[in-house]
């Protein structure tokens, strides 16, 4: 939980809204390569992996046949037909994938422990990843990624992040992970900002301001329920698609923004009922406290039709709270 | 329209033909671990008059057998990354470090309807609060023993091999009458606190508490209150999942492993298990004194009037209520005003958890129903268990004359 008055966590949120932060950030890799390797992937993405060129990056969806997500990733094409798959399942991407690549030439490789990846992120994210990487990075586009080098190591730099603002991730080999520590702590500090501690703010509170919610969020849900329906290509065949057309016709929830009334946030727990006047219309993926917008807020998954100001309560002390957009801020 | 179908649940079926659902069974099996529990430790107090020895003692073992779930001392070093990997998806699993176990102890909580929140996460400090715990009976043995687990828990994560960098101190315990449960860690260095022996866990922490008012505590568990556990960062457990691993090792952690500390405390064997019945025989006795307390019994059991206030089946549908509840398997030989017969594996009925056998159980359990026999039925019934030692042993509730009756 994050309360109003922690200062540590108030002042790592708002490094990160009007300056720079850093931290480390790990999450699977999985490289994926072969002569069908697009082609899989696109089969199992719902966006369009063709008009991802080397060296650019794509946001996009995997879903089951029934349509409803079971992991959102960023496809890196890290070179002409090498791509990493950067997810929270790793291990389970892989069967998933395999599942779908009979009689391809595709093979996908778990590598995770092989890169270490550090976050920079804030408005003064592109000053500290120029002194960083001794040259300026003004010209890479959101969603690029390319290689340099610190200190002579190589890295990887891709400008994207999770916390709405502008902001660079730089993978580096495991084994010179604390040299590259060191070198992002520097520039970081040289760039004015700090170290970000509080878990909860980088992986929860920053992201659900703007929006940004987790996989576990997106349970059931299918992408045109949660403000994800940007990321389909309807023009093309992947895994759920023909559930996806009728869900987009006739979409059964949606995701929504909660703003809690109470100073705190004790009895919802993740996945909380949502109640209407009483009745069960949703879950309550989780709460947290949002030091930008200096309230509680939350993501629900509710009936659809159920517009913005809907006075609901949540959990089983009744929290109430108000439905708003899931972007906050 | 009229309707097509009737919803369904899951549920177990009573022998008078009540439907007890899963929620109402899965509370009950936590409470029903936790009464055992209980009753152990009263043994323990008979044998060990002194606090500080008899929770050092189960300190100890509580905290050998934890680490020992891990396997050996190479494999706990890697523990955290080769077994959790899959489950918690923490940005930080990569970096071993004592607050990571803070996370294995919140879902364990939570499986066992032990409600509550983690108050905070961070490097330097974890605090975990709880609303309610079934094993708020014991006393505060067991809570000083949940911590020597969760000493263990930290010491599989921490960054240096097996040895945590926190001090942990339980400073409130339901067990202790407090209105929550609170556990916090503090990293030693940061806080400058000493490294603590098995009873120095219930201290003050260095921070000041997070204390949530009565109005926002939570009278159930996740899995309770929403079919499933969630834990921040992705873990999902559901409801049956939950109610399955506290069925095995709801009995591991809070029977076996004390009872490994409490049977050395004896003389010796026969003196163990002589006390042992003795204690479990009054529980027995107890559970059913008071008419009303008969009453509510037929009620949540569907018991049918006709069915008279001698007739033994009253026991029989108890047990069987009690086995269905606590999962184990079971087929029914004899089901008269006469005589009930339960079959049951004996393996069924020892090892809930395969890896750890509780032979005890049998000896508990007989000696609780037969004094159970006597109040909710008449001194004219017993239950005895027979052939504990063969494949198959029977649970049979039985007219019997016991002129030593215990």
């Amino acid at each position: 939980m994050l309360f109003r008055e922690d200062k540590t966590a108030r002042l790592d949120a708002e490094t990160i809204r009007k300056s720079v932060g850093w931290y480390r950030w790990t999450h699977d890799l999985v490289e994926i390569t072969g002569k069908d390797a697009l082609e899989v992937l696109d089969l199992i993405y719902v966006s369009d992996m063709s008009k991802v060129p080397a060296g650019k990056t794509k946001y996009t969806c995997m879903l089951d046949e029934a349509g409803e997500i079971i992991d959102d990733v960023i496809v890196m094409h890290m070179s002409e037909g090498t791509y990493w798959v950067s997810t929270l399942y790793g291990p389970r991407l892989i069967p998933w994938l395999e599942k779908h690549a009979e009689g391809k030439d595709v093979s996908a490789k778990l590598i995770t422990y092989d890169w270490d990846m550090y976050a920079v992120q804030g408005p003064d994210s592109a000053k500290a990843v120029a002194a960083l990487i001794g040259e300026p990075v003004d010209g890479m586009k959101r969603f690029s990624v390319r290689p340099a080098s610190v200190n002579g190591e190589p890295v990887y730099v891709h400008r994207s992040g999770f916390t709405g603002e502008d902001g660079f991730e730089i993978y580096c080999a495991f084994g010179k992970s604390a040299e590259i520590k060191a070198a992002v702590a520097a520039a970081v500090e040289g760039a004015g900002g700090r170290e970000i501690y509080t878990l909860e703010v980088y992986v929860r509170s920053i992201p659900m301001e703007k929006g940004f919610a987790l996989k576990q969020d997106y349970k059931h849900m299918n992408p045109y329920e949660c403000g994800l329906g940007w990321t389909v290509c309807l023009d093309k065949e992947f895994v759920g698609k023909e559930a996806t057309l009728e869900i987009k016709d006739a979409p059964r929830y949606q995701m929504v923004g909660l703003e809690f009334d109470w100073e705190s946030t004790e009895d919802i727990s993740i996945w909380e009922k949502v109640y209407l006047y009483g009745v069960e219309v949703g879950r309550c993926c989780q709460a947290i406290y949002g030091y930008t917008v200096d309230k509680n807020i939350g993501f629900a998954n509710i009936r659809a039709g159920i517009p913005e100001g809907t006075r609901v309560t949540v959990g089983p002390n009744g929290s109430p709270a108000t439905v708003v957009s899931k972007t906050f801020c | 329209m009229l309707k097509e179908k009737l919803g369904t649940t899951k549920c177990f079926r009573t022998a008078w033909g009540k439907l007890i659902t899963e929620e109402e069974a899965y509370t009950q099996v936590n409470r029903q671990i936790a009464a055992v529990c209980a009753n152990l430790f009263q043994v323990m107090r008979i044998f060990e008059p002194s606090w500080e020895k008899r929770t050092e003692a189960i300190c100890d073992i509580a905290n050998m057998m934890n680490m020992a779930v891990a396997g050996t001392p190479e494999e706990q070093k890697a523990y955290v990354n080769m077994s959790l990997y899959e489950a918690f998806n923490i940005p930080e699993l990569c970096e071993k470090s004592s607050w990571l176990g803070g996370i294995t102890g919140d879902s364990g909580d939570e499986w066992e309807n032990m409600a509550g929140r983690v108050i905070q996460f961070t490097r330097d400090r974890v605090e975990k609060e709880l609303d309610t715990c079934p094993w708020d009976i014991v006393g505060s043995e067991l809570c000083n023993m949940t911590t020597s687990m969760f000493t263990a828990n930290f010491d599989l994560a921490s960054s240096n091999g097996t040895e945590n960098e926190v001090a942990l101190n339980m400073c409130q315990a339901r067990g202790c009458g407090n209105k929550h449960c609170r556990v916090v860690a503090e990293r030693r260095d940061k806080y400058g606190l000493p490294k603590q022996e098995w009873l120095e866990h219930m201290q003050q922490p260095v921070d000041p508490i997070h204390d949530t008012p009565r109005e926002r505590m939570v009278k159930a568990g996740q899995a309770l209150r929403n079919g499933q556990y969630t834990q921040a960062f992705g873990e999902e457990t559901s409801l049956e999942e939950a109610y399955h691993w506290v069925s095995q090792m709801g009995w591991v952690w809070s029977v076996q492993f004390p009872m490994m500390a409490i049977r050395d405390m004896a003389p010796d064997d026969d003196e163990f298990m002589r006390v042992f019945r003795i204690v479990f025989a009054t529980a027995g006795k107890n559970q059913f004194i008071e008419p009303f307390a008969k009453e509510g019994l037929r009620q949540h059991l569907g018991v049918p009037h006709w069915v008279d206030d001698n007739d033994g089946r009253l026991l029989g549908s108890y047990i069987m209520y009690m086995l269905d509840v606590q999962q184990v398997p079971y087929e029914m030989e004899r089901w008269t005003e006469d005589e009930t017969w339960i079959r049951v594996k004996s393996e069924d009925f020892t090892a809930r958890y395969e890896m750890a056998p509780l032979d005890e159980l049998v000896d508990a359990y007989e000696a609780q129903w037969n004094g159970a026999a006597k109040t909710l039925v008449s001194p004219e019934w017993s239950c005895v268990i027979e052939g504990r030692d063969d494949e198959d042993m029977y649970i049979k509730v039985i007219r019997r004359e016991d002129p030593r009756m215990l």
